[in-house]
């Protein structure tokens, strides 16, 4: 091997040195990590599904505002015959239906949203698969612990978990 | 309790528009004089600075929850008899089995409808 002049090896003349399976293993956990796409995931993916759901959130907001709108205004009406009264209520009722397109829009977004999710769900669940990590223990956080001594818990999928009836009984 | 029309109402909620729902159905039953809050920590400002004789709270608020409010009412001597409905989408039994323990004097779980707040405030205040 040659040697520089203070007689230390020179790396650039060294033989190139076998893989080993460390090597293999580290090339395999970062295409891994790779297919993942962490980056794009972040920068732009995220992002943007949080602005739909943000988007989603304020036509529903408008929509239902605009619907409230009109059910005041007919509570409100003070009409001198039943003409006057029908004329009255196609116009809200116009502005009722009207309104209700915010489900078309939001939906569209929430399924762009839920395409996503899908499509991370299958790749968190390749790496999963490709690693062979085994999840962390939970770890409850103060906003966690808070959330559990003050009971909130959110609306139950699938409706309230118990009813209204058996709510009544319980405070009778 | 006999009902009157005039008794100031407080609802309390971070979603305006659960407000004016339960504003609208107050109206068609009769009540008309009625305030608002976003959370409980407003809620409990309004309720040492006026009177109020009924309280119409959701759970899940920020930063004070409805639970949080229920419990601060029911320890404070001046506050503690104002009558107090939870409405919310919190609906496990650990939600009803603790709101009633804090001293609510009903529970109603979301989405609800016209003739349960009418019950539920006949079951307190008597017909009207």
């Amino acid at each position: 091997m040659a040697m520089d002049r203070f007689g230390a090896s020179d790396p650039a003349s060294a033989p190139p040195r076998k893989l080993t399976a460390m090597d293999l293993e580290i090339a395999d956990l970062t295409e891994a990590i790779g297919a993942l796409a962490p980056g794009r995931l972040s920068a732009q993916q995220l992002p943007e599904a949080r602005a739909e759901l943000e988007a989603a959130r304020r036509e529903a907001g408008d929509g239902v505002t605009r619907v409230l709108g009109a059910v005041e205004a007919l509570l409100a009406v003070e009409a001198a015959s039943l003409a006057e009264f029908r004329r009255a209520l196609e116009v809200q009722a116009t502005v009722i239906l009207e309104a209700c397109a915010y489900e078309d829009l939001a939906g569209q977004r929430l399924a762009k949203v839920e395409r996503l999710l899908a499509d991370l769900q299958d790749r968190l669940s390749q790496l999963a698969v490709r690693t062979g990590v085994e999840d962390r223990a939970v770890i409850e956080t103060a906003a966690d612990l808070r959330r559990r001594q003050l009971h909130l818990n959110g609306p139950a999928l699938g409706g309230p978990e118990v009813g209204q009836a058996a709510i009544d009984a319980m405070f009778d | 309790m006999a009902v009157d029309p005039r008794m100031p109402i407080l609802v309390v909620d971070d979603y305006k528009t659960t407000i004016r729902i339960v504003h609208n159905l107050l109206r068609q039953l009769g009540f008309d004089n009625l305030d608002e809050a976003a959370d409980g920590e407003e809620a409990l400002r309004k309720l040492r600075g006026q009177t109020y004789k009924l309280v119409i709270s959701d759970w899940n608020m920020e930063p004070m929850t409805g639970y949080e409010l229920l419990l601060q009412l029911r320890g404070d001597s001046a506050l503690r008899s104002i009558p107090f409905i939870m409405i919310t989408a919190e609906s496990k039994t650990e939600n009803v089995v603790a709101a009633k323990k804090a001293g609510a004097n009903n529970f109603i779980v979301k989405p609800f409808d016209a003739p349960t707040l009418k019950q539920k405030m006949t079951s307190i205040f008597g017909e009207f």
